[in-house]
């Protein structure tokens, strides 16, 4: 029987929120192509991590090693890469994260196999599995199919939740830590740093407003800012590009790279939905979307999708507010 | 110093896309607008900054793709590149990173860059590949999704912070020569000046042919490409825009949001 590889990477020792829903979608794919699972993880000192893994009922490589406690593509590509050699493979699967993606090139590029990122879902029912990522932010979708033999791959956050390994308990799979040495990777690690901005309470928010590029300038945040007013207990999101352009902090940024949040009620104003944006949003109970394009990617997971210009349509909402809900 | 930015033209994701006729890529004779990465605008302009406070630095713009990308190369040229270098590919849609990446390669080899930039990812296919591809050809360290960089006085090496996810960064040293990979947002793009615009007008491109000998000869293939499918439980508020704000209102006041 073929493996497919799952490798797990750390920070400080920390499996990411998307780490185990990598195991979610090698067991779908290994279901259909009748794969084997191998779960690496990888970092520090990873013995915990490593048994929490294991919970998933596959079998779990450590990779130890004192410069993994911070992600170090290089040096997990290479003892990766020795793996690969051992178990020959017929996937290796990666986080869809910045890292990931540097780590799956690397290895695609020293075995001359293809790389396929940021995979959302795949179809199995033909000869080879064929994998789907979105284009142009999320505005259509491409249908991969894999070169010849091995395939590494990324898989984006978000796509494949996690399934509850507690709720059916399974013989939990062997663990063995394996300690590396040797390698050296040419980029000296310095540490991490939090960006130290002001605080804003977006994760304990029940409403979140978000501002993207359909605001158009600065000055109309000042709209987003008097419908937050509205609700109790809200806060202002933003999208990358907001934060990019300096019109808002980064801490006030919503998606994967900024805060992951799950508030009662997201209102997405003149947001596209970058994949990395909808990925941080999806737990959020109600999705209001309002936007000018109606091709816009946000609208495929919205609740309420609103097609207008946010400002005619916020000044429109702030007044019909004053009028029916603030009587005197 | 030499530093080398790699550029790509993506057509504008607010035109309207349309997929072409035989579904391998978007249409490219319609209403669409090209333009350059937006990545891609902040790797050239960090490149810009370096040069303006070292001196004695040469910026490089490169593009691999078809015809139509000289008008890229020569926005590259008016944002304040010195040298213009298309590596001319014909693609019909989809094109491989791993192929971009080994034309770029190929090109750089032998010709001592000190710094190679790219963005971070191309705003039409999204892969994030191309530039750890082109480090791990080249043999080159490489750090992704630089959000600031200093380069040492002695210029031996480069101090990078990566940004992680969550809004974690992590600093990392790296020697030079080295790839950086440059997220948005480390800078603010400049327009164009009068000087460098009219000096672009008048200064040809390097054209070379690619060669197909180095392009990689078992890449992913594209099947198809669709429209995503609309969420079949997400209810579009229709009428007037005061309709639709009334509408909105009572949704939220009835789920006691209000």
């Amino acid at each position: 029987m073929k493996n497919i590889l799952v490798i797990i990477d750390t920070i400080e020792n920390r499996v990411p929120s998307s780490g185990f829903e990598l195991i979610s979608f090698a067991e779908q794919l290994a279901e259909t192509r009748s794969l084997n699972i191998l779960v690496v993880i990888a970092g520090g000192t990873i013995g915990e991590a490593a048994e929490k893994a294991a919970r998933f009922g596959h079998t779990v490589i450590g990779l130890e090693h004192d410069s993994l406690i911070h992600p170090n593509p290089e040096l997990l590509a290479q003892a990766v890469d020795v793996l690969i050699d051992e178990t020959n493979p017929q996937y290796a699967c990666f986080q869809h994260t910045m890292r990931g993606c540097h780590t799956a090139a690397l290895l695609s590029s020293w075995n001359n196999t293809s790389c396929i990122t940021a995979v959302e879902s795949f179809n199995s029912s033909g000869d080879a599995p064929v994998f789907r990522r979105s284009l142009f932010n999320g505005k259509i979708n491409i249908d991969l199919t894999p070169g010849p033999g091995r395939a590494v791959l990324t898989v984006l956050p978000g796509a494949f939740a996690v399934t509850d390994s507690g709720s059916s308990p399974k013989n939990p799979g062997s663990v063995e830590i394996r300690r590396i040495f040797g390698i050296d990777s040419p980029g000296r690690p310095l540490g991490i740093c939090e960006s130290p901005e002001e605080t804003v309470r977006l994760e304990e928010s029940d409403v979140i407003i978000s501002a993207g590029r359909g605001i158009g300038s600065p000055e109309n945040l000042d709209l987003i800012r008097a419908v937050a007013r509205l609700f109790p207990n809200s806060a202002i999101g933003a999208s990358r590009i907001i934060c990019d352009q300096k019109w808002l902090p980064y801490a006030h940024q919503v998606g994967v790279t900024g805060k992951t949040v799950s508030p009662r009620l997201y209102m997405a104003c003149g947001i596209s939905g970058a994949q990395q944006h909808i990925a941080g949003i999806k737990g959020s109970q109600l999705i209001v979307a309002i936007n000018t394009d109606p091709q816009a990617a946000i609208f495929s997971i919205s609740d309420y999708i609103i097609v207008e210009d946010l400002k005619k349509f916020l000044p429109l909402l702030i007044q019909k507010h004053e009028e029916l809900y603030r009587s005197p | 110093m030499k530093i080398l930015v790699c550029v790509k033209q993506v057509p504008d994701t607010e035109s309207p896309l349309e997929i072409d006729g035989d579904r391998r890529w978007v249409r490219d004779d319609g209403p669409i607008a090209f333009r350059m990465n937006r990545y891609d605008e902040f790797a050239l302009e960090e490149a810009v900054l370096i040069r303006e406070a070292l001196g004695d630095v040469t910026v490089d713009a490169l593009s691999v793709g078809p015809g139509r990308f000289s008008t890229t190369l020569k926005k590259s040229l008016e944002k304040g590149a010195a040298n213009g270098i298309h590596i001319l590919y014909e693609t019909g849609g989809y094109c491989p990173p791993s192929l971009t990446a080994a034309l770029i390669a190929d090109y750089a080899r032998d010709r001592s860059y000190d710094l190679i930039l790219c963005g971070v990812m191309a705003e039409d296919d999204m892969q994030c590949l191309v530039g750890p591809l082109i480090a791990a050809r080249l043999g080159l360290p490489c750090a992704v999704s630089v959000v600031r960089e200093t380069i040492s006085p002695d210029r031996k090496t480069v101090m990078v912070e990566c940004e992680l996810e969550g809004g974690i960064n992590e600093k990392i040293e790296l020697p030079v020569p080295c790839l950086l990979s440059i997220q948005s947002g480390i800078n603010r793009p400049r327009y164009p000046s009068l000087s460098n615009v009219l000096r672009a007008k008048e200064q040809k491109l390097i054209m070379i042919q690619a060669d197909q000998g180095v392009i990689p000869q078992r890449p992913e293939q594209p099947v198809s490409i669709s429209y995503p499918e609309k969420s079949s439980t997400g209810v579009v508020i229709s009428g007037t825009p005061e309709q639709k704000a009334e509408q909105l209102l009572a949704i939220l006041h009835e789920k006691s949001l209000l």
